[in-house]
């Protein structure tokens, strides 16, 4: 399905055209095609969930965001969850003092292990603010429903705010001793068992076999990262692993001086950071298949990116080769403009051949 | 040590400073203007850009000596008030921005991109003008929306 999707978004079906087109500008086209799996989120999280008197909730978040949109993903499913305001959300994280534990975010896992540690965290809120609901709207040992951020005695109108439920934890007195003091609850998730990323990304370059430079010409991506919880985010994390795959396969390398063990690369001057005109713009679509081993569908987003580019590339700079007699298994990453025409020019007496 | 007066965000600032002050320090350390980021110190990342007399460069390659008697113009004196410059609004819209750390230069550069080319911007120039801009999070797409976004809308207010 997703192969499907990516062919069809790629117009795969018009590549010959296009390499007719670049072999008639002395260039040799070549297209890739990368069907990826991964295994996203390890460990386990923890999130909490603190209400103040005010009624304004505050997110205690054990991952860590650094461009990832954390507080604007969590705080969307606050507001899902529990009907609260989007502006009556405070986010914290990564401050020691004010964070018990967290385990940060890396190995795609926030969204899915974070956000499932979240969700523990707000259906504790509920259940507490379903009892307190009850004494407060005297249910008298009748039902206390929870929808859209209201409590309701069951078949009846007498409903409350979950904000004035949450405020009500903090009266002064009148309030039974076993609800204690305050609104708070933590909840944690562990990726056991964990969830499968996939997709499947496409990629064409043109290769001038005279210098051996690439431009990549088209790069469309295909994603299952199960629910979408922010759209933008989300297209946003995987432009950002296109670019590092694309880095990767293209010129990022880490250069020796053989003789001292010197650092050759160690600054942006001699290090090839993919600038803006090294990147294509990336045609992307989601292929939403909700996870089943978590309870919000969640699969990661962070990594698909940096594993689906590479291989594309390189699968697309083998196919643009294929025929000039270069062994495409010996080619490596990065494939600098260099490497390509050396493999071009060592591949040449064999071809004439 | 020399003496240097510039005029930053419209204000004059005086300042006694080591000869070998950049003028990203000066605005940082000296004027608390933190805003302007230092990514690599060799003129390559571009996080440091800045205005000087009306031109982008890169504060991290510049000396604050330089710079005095010229007018200089950071990220922070870009907007009115609380209310976003509408290059800073395009960002905030397209998702031009993950960690924000390039965010200051980039939108500087942008800045002087627009009035270069008079709003007239397509993808490819944009992209050959962020040459001296590096971005490791959005893979650029989004920057370089905004920056297309931007410069219709400057395009639009002309005629």
């Amino acid at each position: 399905m997703a192969l499907d999707k990516c062919l069809a978004l790629s117009d795969w079906a018009g590549f010959e055209a296009r390499r007719a087109a670049s072999e008639r500008a002395g260039l040799r086209r070549g297209r890739g095609i990368a069907c990826f799996i991964e295994q996203g989120g390890i460990f386990n999280e923890r999130m909490e969930l603190r209400f103040d008197p005010s009624g304004m909730v505050t997110i205690v978040a054990g991952t860590h965001s650094h461009g990832q949109g954390h507080a604007t993903t969590y705080s969307q499913m606050v507001t899902e969850w529990l009907g609260v305001p989007f502006e009556a959300i405070r986010f914290i994280q990564g401050d020691t003092e004010k964070v018990p534990f967290g385990r940060g975010t890396y190995a795609a896992r926030s969204s899915m292990l974070g956000g499932a540690a979240l969700k523990n965290a707000a259906d504790i809120v509920i259940e507490k603010g379903k009892a307190m609901a009850g004494f407060l709207l005297e249910a008298k040992g009748a039902g206390v429903e929870f929808a859209e951020g209201i409590f309701r005695v069951a078949n009846t109108n007498r409903t409350m705010p979950l904000v004035d439920v949450a405020k009500a934890f903090y009266r002064k007195g009148g309030i039974p001793k076993e609800f204690g003091l305050g609104l708070e609850a933590t909840g944690s998730y562990a990726a056991d068992p964990p969830n499968f990323p996939n997709g499947c990304h496409s990629c064409e370059v043109e290769i001038d076999p005279q210098t051996g430079s690439i431009v990549v010409d088209r790069y469309t991506s295909v994603d299952d990262c199960g629910r979408v919880v922010n759209p933008m985010i989300c297209r946003g994390q995987i432009h950002g692993g296109v670019a590092q795959g694309l880095g990767q396969a293209q010129r990022e390398g880490m250069v020796y001086d053989r003789e001292s063990g010197q650092l050759l690369s160690g600054s942006f001057m001699d290090y090839a950071m993919p600038r803006a005109s090294d990147i294509p713009e990336i045609h992307g679509e989601f292929h939403e298949v909700p996870c089943k081993t978590n309870p919000l569908g969640i699969k990661g987003i962070g990594e698909a990116g940096t594993i689906a580019a590479p291989v594309a590339f390189m699968n697309a700079v083998a196919d643009a080769l294929d025929g000039l007699g270069v062994d495409s298994d010996a080619l490596q990453m990065p494939a600098t403009p260099e490497h390509i025409w050396a493999a071009i020019a060592a591949a040449r007496p064999h071809a004439a051949a | 040590m020399t003496s240097v007066q510039l005029t930053v965000n419209g204000k004059l600032s005086t300042a006694e400073v080591d000869d070998q002050t950049l003028l990203v320090e000066f605005l940082r350390d000296k004027l608390r203007l933190t805003g302007t980021h230092v990514g690599c110190d060799t003129s390559q990342c571009g996080a440091c850009v800045v205005h000087v007399d009306g031109l982008a460069v890169k504060s991290c390659t510049m000396l604050a000596a330089q710079a005095s008697g010229a007018s200089v113009l950071t990220i922070e004196g870009i907007s009115g008030g609380d209310e976003l410059h509408p290059l800073q609004a395009a960002f905030r819209k397209h998702h031009g921005l993950q960690c924000g750390y390039c965010t200051p230069g980039m939108i500087m550069c942008a800045l002087d991109m627009i009035r270069r080319h008079d709003g007239k911007l397509d993808a490819t120039t944009v992209r050959e003008e962020l040459e001296g801009n590096i971005c490791r999070c959005t893979g650029y797409q989004n920057i370089v929306a905004a920056i297309l976004d931007a410069a219709a809308a400057t395009r639009a207010l002309q005629v």
